[in-house]
């Protein structure tokens, strides 16, 4: 098998789940386009080392995660200075996610509902946020959650747990 | 929203395919990344210049540092022109 068919057999059956993951991330289909092929390019630096499915598999997905991660640092910055002049710090967060959301995967009825969701888990913590959507979204159990993010399993718990918690207090909050 | 529905309404987000050309373009990429980065050939003769000067330098500089100081040149060409080569205003 040639390099280039075996990266592109890579790329079929991992492609969904880096678009997917990167679309959660981000909640808009031209970033997760932009951050797919990132995630691609480095995986095609370095997938020669790796042999066992299981182990490329965690790689990617730590790939993806790492990827977007520091897309949403940078716009993060990047707004922080364009706003700073006129809103406080805090606020961005939410804001940003309803302005630009645009995921392919919501039906427009439910769109209003999961742009507010996807605003809250915005602002939890890096980890806490991977934690959710590895979770709620990818499906992922607890033991591939810690594998993934290099944590233990009773990490990935606490994490969990205090997204949910965090999740239950803003939306009881906006709620009343 | 009911406060646990949350997790209902993430779970009725669609898995959706990326778009047909994506690998296309990442190939692009890949192919764009490798024609601007330095070949290993180049990078090494580059290298190899750059030891060959430092090494040349070493050798010229060396020996004139070990050999009696460094303002011996400086000393000889003084002498040849009459100049004196220390503080003293007249000559004894």
């Amino acid at each position: 098998m040639t390099e280039e068919s075996s990266f592109k057999d890579v790329y079929d059956r991992h492609s969904r789940m880096v678009y997917n993951l990167c679309l959660n991330y981000v909640q808009n289909s031209d970033d997760a386009q932009e951050l797919t092929q990132d995630v691609f390019v480095k995986v095609h630096e370095g997938f020669e080392k790796f042999r066992g499915d299981a182990a490329l598999r965690t790689w990617i997905h730590r790939i993806a995660i790492n990827t977007s991660l520091d897309h949403l640092k940078a716009q993060k910055r990047q707004k922080r200075s364009l706003f700073s002049l006129f809103r406080p710090a805090g606020h961005q967060a939410e804001h940003v996610a309803a302005s630009d959301f645009d995921h392919p995967g919501v039906l427009l009825e439910n769109r209003e509902a999961t742009a507010r969701i996807f605003g809250h888990i915005n602002a939890l913590p890096a980890q806490q946020k991977t934690a959710l959507l590895m979770k709620s979204m990818e499906g992922l159990s607890q033991n591939e959650i810690a594998e993934v993010m290099g944590v233990s399993n009773k990490a990935v718990e606490s994490l969990l747990s205090r997204a949910r918690q965090h999740m239950r207090k803003e939306l009881g909050r906006s709620e009343g | 929203m009911e406060k646990e529905n949350w997790s209902n309404i993430l779970e009725r987000v669609q898995r959706v395919d990326p778009p047909p050309f994506l690998f296309t373009r990442i190939e692009a990429r890949i192919a764009t990344r490798s024609a601007s980065r330095p070949s290993t050939s180049w990078v090494t003769a580059t290298v190899l210049a750059m030891l060959l000067v430092l090494v040349v330098n070493t050798v010229l500089i060396v020996p004139g540092l070990k050999g009696g100081g460094r303002n011996n040149a400086g000393e000889g060409i003084a002498l040849s022109m009459g100049i004196q080569i220390n503080n003293q205003l007249y000559n004894d």
